[in-house]
């Protein structure tokens, strides 16, 4: 196994030991948001980690001291998988931007509904999004992104597999 | 257009040249020994520039060490 395909390996398993349970809390207890820096200094760690084993464990880079450069069939796995990836984080993007268009209407008139009297009069309603909604919204825009970048790994990770293992 | 199949001879060629080993070849003309090992396996095509560099590195005309099947 390359470098580069242990690279995309530890990127895979970093994303997953960490947004895993950051998404399992946050989309239990929305307001932990203060969760997002604790993960992403976690990630860090980790990756600097798995870079450093990485390189300790090939062979090149312990000979020239340099970490061996993408050739073209790297950049070409890297397009194909940035392809996957811009794909799966536009639908999302999207659908989150349709239920967001279409929702929060709804869930205006929904309110108005509710405040108006049986004859018909709607009084004047002050319209709000409550924070741990919205807080869950945002929470699961960000794990569009995440998934986003695990297809990117893990389509990486197919594509070395396929074309230089068979 | 049907499916396009472009044989190579770089093991052979590798073999015939003292036994070079993958890695080698991979350094010399600028890849990973994975694609080297992908290439054989014809399971990745060239770019015209790798093609060129490989059938340099053989000392062979392009055509010696590529064949198009299409």
């Amino acid at each position: 196994m390359g470098f580069q395909e242990k690279s995309a390996w530890a990127c895979l398993i970093a994303i997953v030991a960490v947004y895993v349970p950051y998404f399992w809390v946050v989309f239990q207890y929305p307001m932990a948001f203060g969760l997002f820096v604790v993960a992403a200094i976690i990630l860090a760690v980790l990756l600097t980690a798995f870079h450093l084993v990485n390189a300790l464990a090939t062979r090149s880079i312990r000979k020239t001291g340099d970490v061996p450069p993408l050739d073209e069939l790297d950049r070409m796995l890297e397009l194909r998988a940035a392809k996957l990836s811009g794909v799966v984080l536009a639908i999302v993007v999207m659908g989150w931007s349709l239920v967001a268009m279409f929702g929060v209407p709804a869930l205006a008139i929904s309110e108005l509904v509710q405040a108006s009297t049986p004859d018909g009069v709607v009084p004047s309603v002050q319209l709000s999004i409550p924070v741990v909604q919205a807080l869950t919204a945002i929470h699961a825009l960000f794990a569009g992104f995440v998934i986003a970048n695990i297809a990117y790994y893990g389509n990486l990770i197919v594509g070395y597999r396929r074309l230089a293992h068979g | 257009m049907g499916k396009v199949a472009i044989h190579n001879r770089i093991r052979e060629l590798r073999f015939k040249a003292g036994e070079m080993t993958q890695q080698t070849l991979a350094d010399s003309v600028g890849i990973t020994r994975q694609t080297v090992i992908a290439l054989e396996k014809g399971k990745y095509y060239p770019s015209l520039e790798l093609a060129f560099r490989i059938a340099q590195k053989f000392g062979m005309p392009l055509e010696e060490v590529f064949q198009f099947e299409g």
